[in-house]
């Protein structure tokens, strides 16, 4: 027999903190990734697979692409057809909108320490980037002489500033090996590969004769001699440098006495054999117009020569064959992608931390606030004429919306999507919870009808059929049309979402309110609103992050937005074939403002209320 | 059925006249010929079993029910499908609630202060300052800028109780104020109703707790099946009940 036991409590135990396994990174590694055999099995195996993936992406990335689409196009991409010289035009208006963001910012809150650092790294890496750049070696150029081809050799066309130094060498080449890596043009690339093939088919003759036991016939002795010299602008040759018969290689040095056009002309002599010119230190020049125009009022235009085509060695003519090293892919996309994003960089965060400061100086004062929204209620306006222009402003022409494009054209439809839909679909909201039977009627049929339809469908009847019911309204911009498309489509979807908050506030609160004595808008406007919206926040993000990537269905009628662009700029004769780096450019910015999206829901769903809720 | 007992006497009109009062939800019959008269300054408890009808009748008395016949007289003001009546009643009325029903956005300060400044327009300051004195008088003026959810249960329906008295309410309603909260809690809020009680409010109280029903009550009426079966003052009733039904009910409650 067992008596249970009394007893009374003397001291409390004490309070302790858990065993070490339990938590910190030991802890939650053991517990979540490997907390048991099958699962340590699917992390590794996972971890693997992911490695796999992104060691091929950055191979790809480093080695292979062609980032120069990218950093010369930034401007296609950013403005779309919007001239180049207004483009001081947005710009300003970005920085209004900046810094109004940095001035809100600090009125309503405060930045993270993760934000500064951050920022900081991020303007680091971008200073960092073309610095490293400037010591690095430029690659290499490779111009093939000899070889299984008839079309005789053209003289190169380059432009050297005094003092300038490059190395020539001369290298034997049998066609057995994979071609060098660096700056070719596409007939050297195609000549070699047909040399190779050769190479191929007479070995494996070479062995078919030796089965069969057949005397193998000697290859032909190589006979090519090649010659290179450097000629200046008349013409005259400065240095020459041979190399052959024998597969021995030559080099020599060269430094440009004058700044000005120079060429460089190669020659073969022979048919056996071929020789790689090796031309260290080249950098192709660019072939855009205003840089164009630049380098010809230094210098005057290219060079003619008799007797011989003369091509400019520029972009058009050489391209980067073979892999990158990594001190190549710095020098050639890293640093100037760096370079070109870096002023722009600047002047975002300087703006950005300038409206900060003032928002830090004057969060104190009892306008402050009011002043803000203001200004966000005036700025909308102030931009869209800044951009757009004036009639009769001689210093801001008037710039169609027809040319507004790329990332300008999809922030725009964005944010005028976004904010004109959120009143009117928190209306559609309330009218459809009326009592009123016609109110309520009326948003219940344009809410599911506008729901029904694709979005395709609906800027399609907004851009082509509109016009034709209603001639009065042809004259519209297709762009203002796109916009009252998704304005709509976005305030039904709002509609909705907004409705499901409101149903979920107890109708408790609402009796209270009522045996208060305040009337039903006040109830709604103070008491519903309020909490069902905050409820609402992520779906509302979310509704706003799909309508941010639903603008590139502005395609299909005729405007060009990101997506657009993406597209025209790989239709450009230099950057024929270039999708995936296009493509995944535009990715990269659809990403980084959709995270941007959430992380702003994210934080607005902590204050207030929110963060004594704790859910 | 009379409504005197050798209980208290009071010289005024009375502030709320109910005649014959009936109401539907749908078929069921809710409440059947109820009729009462609540003087000013009268504490009148309401005791019976769920589904008596109780809480709806004292819903009706503001108009978050509807009752289909009879009259409902507040202050010499008609209960009727006129809203500006209806408005001016409530304005007279302050409720409180089982579920407390504070809005939980704002704070207890902001929760007093809303209907004040916005129901009757009153200027921030002004409006603050009723609110940290009822703040006070129910107990908790520390925990002015709390938010609801940071309140325990007894806290939020004291934070109630001032909201609506912040609206200087004639009545005041309490429908099961103290259901809701553990017993540790339900004794600070029975006080707060009692000081309610001795400084002159009428107060009319759907509640469980009998002891706070002999103790402050003027008048207790006693519901069942939608009707009030008996009426009496606390003495009387909780001593001497007259009808079978009261007696099987306080027989299982005592």
């Amino acid at each position: 027999m067992a008596t249970p036991d009394y007893f009374v409590e003397t001291a409390p135990p004490p309070t302790r903190k858990p065993p070490i396994v339990q938590t910190g990174a030991l802890g939650w590694l053991r517990a979540n990734l490997f907390s048991s055999w099958w699962n340590s099995l699917l992390t590794v195996v996972s971890l693997l697979f992911l490695a796999w993936v992104l060691t091929s992406f950055f191979q790809w990335a480093t080695q292979q692409a062609n980032w120069a689409v990218i950093t010369n196009n930034l401007h296609l991409f950013a403005l779309g057809r919007y001239p180049q010289d207004q483009a001081w035009r947005p710009l300003v208006a970005t920085a209004a909108l900046l810094f109004l963001i940095g001035l809100t910012w600090r009125l309503w809150g405060r930045a993270a320490w993760g934000v500064v650092i951050a920022v900081i790294v991020a303007v680091g890496l971008v200073f960092l980037f073309p610095a490293v750049a400037e010591n690095l070696p430029v690659p290499n150029t490779y111009f093939l002489i000899g070889g299984p081809s008839q079309e005789p050799l053209p003289a190169l066309a380059y432009v050297a500033e005094a003092g300038e130094t490059i190395t020539l060498s001369l290298q034997p080449t049998d066609f057995t090996v994979p071609g060098p890596a660096g700056f070719m043009d596409t007939n050297s690339l195609t000549v070699y590969g047909l040399g190779r093939q050769n190479a191929r088919a007479a070995q494996r003759a070479a062995e078919r004769a030796i089965a069969a036991g057949e005397e193998v016939p000697p290859a032909p002795e190589p006979d090519l001699v090649a010659t290179v010299a450097i000629l200046d602008a008349a013409g005259e040759p400065l240095a020459t440098l041979s190399a052959g018969p024998e597969a021995v290689p030559q080099s020599m040095a060269f430094t440009f006495p004058t700044t000005g056009w120079y060429m460089i002309a190669p020659e073969g002599a022979g048919t056996v054999g071929g020789w790689w010119l090796e031309i260290s230190a080249v950098m192709p020049l660019a072939t855009a117009s205003t840089l164009v125009a630049e380098r010809e009022a230094r210098v005057g235009p290219p060079p003619q020569l008799q007797g011989q085509r003369v091509r400019v060695m520029d972009i058009t003519l050489l391209g980067f064959q073979g892999l990158e090293t990594f001190s190549d892919f710095i020098k050639l996309h890293l640093g100037p992608f760096s370079a070109a994003l870096r002023d722009f960089l600047l002047l975002s965060v300087a703006v950005t931390a300038a409206g900060y400061g003032l928002g830090a100086l004057i969060r104190r004062q009892r306008w402050a606030r009011r002043a803000a929204l203001i200004a966000w209620l005036v700025s909308p306006v102030a931009m869209f004429l800044l951009i757009r222009g004036l009639a009769g402003v001689p210093a801001a022409p008037v710039v169609e919306l027809e040319r507004w494009g790329g990332l300008l054209l999809t922030m725009i439809l964005t944010v005028v999507g976004i904010a004109a839909a959120f009143p009117i679909g928190v209306l559609l909201a309330l009218g459809r919870r009326s009592e009123l039977p016609v109110v309520r009627i009326f948003c219940t049929l344009f809410i599911e009808l506008v729901r029904g339809v694709p979005l395709v469908t609906v800027l399609f009847m907004a851009s082509l059929l509109v016009p034709l019911l209603e001639p009065r309204l042809s004259g519209v911009d297709n762009v203002v049309r796109a916009l009252f498309g998704i304005t709509f489509f976005s305030a039904a979807y709002l509609a909705e979402i907004v409705r499901g908050g409101l149903q979920a506030i107890p109708y408790g609160q609402i009796e209270a309110a009522r045996a208060l004595g305040m009337p039903g808008w006040q109830i709604t406007l103070l008491i519903t609103l309020p909490q069902a919206l905050r409820i609402v926040i992520p779906a509302i993000m979310g509704q706003f992050v799909s309508v941010f990537k639903d603008t590139s269905l502005v395609a299909i009628i005729g405007l060009i937005d990101l997506l657009g662009i993406s597209r025209t700029v790989i239709q450009q004769a230099e950057y024929i074939g270039l999708q995936r780096e296009s493509l995944l450019f535009i990715s990269v910015i659809y990403f980084v403002l959709s995270y941007l999206m959430s992380w702003v829901s994210r934080r607005l769903e902590r204050t207030g209320s929110g963060a004594a809720r704790r859910m | 059925m009379t409504d005197s007992h050798n209980g208290r006497q009071f010289k005024d009109e009375p502030i709320i006249v109910c005649e014959k009062v009936n109401k539907w939800f749908g078929d069921f019959h809710v409440l059947k010929d109820v009729s009462v008269q609540i003087y000013p300054q009268e504490v009148v408890v309401i005791i019976g079993p769920s589904g008596s009808g109780k809480s709806t009748f004292i819903r009706c008395i503001n108009r978050l029910e509807e009752h289909q016949e009879g009259t409902i007289i507040v202050d010499g003001m008609e209960m009727g499908r006129d809203i500006r009546n209806v408005a001016a009643i409530r304005r007279e009325i302050g409720m409180v609630f089982q579920q407390f029903n504070l809005f939980p956005h704002l704070t207890a300060l902001e929760n007093i202060t809303l209907a004040q400044r916005w129901v009757r327009r009153r200027p921030k300051e002004e409006a603050e300052a009723r609110a940290l004195q009822l703040l006070e008088r129910v107990g908790i003026p520390e925990q002015a800028n709390k938010y609801p959810l940071q309140l325990s249960g007894g806290q939020q329906q004291r934070v109630a109780i001032a909201r609506a008295l912040a609206m200087d309410p004639k009545i005041m309603l309490f429908d099961e104020p103290t259901s809701a909260l553990d017993p540790e809690m339900i004794k600070e809020v029975l006080d707060v109703m009692k000081e309610l009680a001795r400084s002159g409010m009428t107060m009319l109280v759907v509640t469980h707790e009998m002891g706070f029903a002999r103790e402050v009550a003027d008048r207790v009426l006693f519901f069942d099946g939608g009707r009030i079966v008996e009426t009496g003052t606390p003495e009387h009733f909780f001593t001497n009940p007259q009808h079978e039904r009261t007696r099987l009910f306080l027989g299982q409650i005592l």
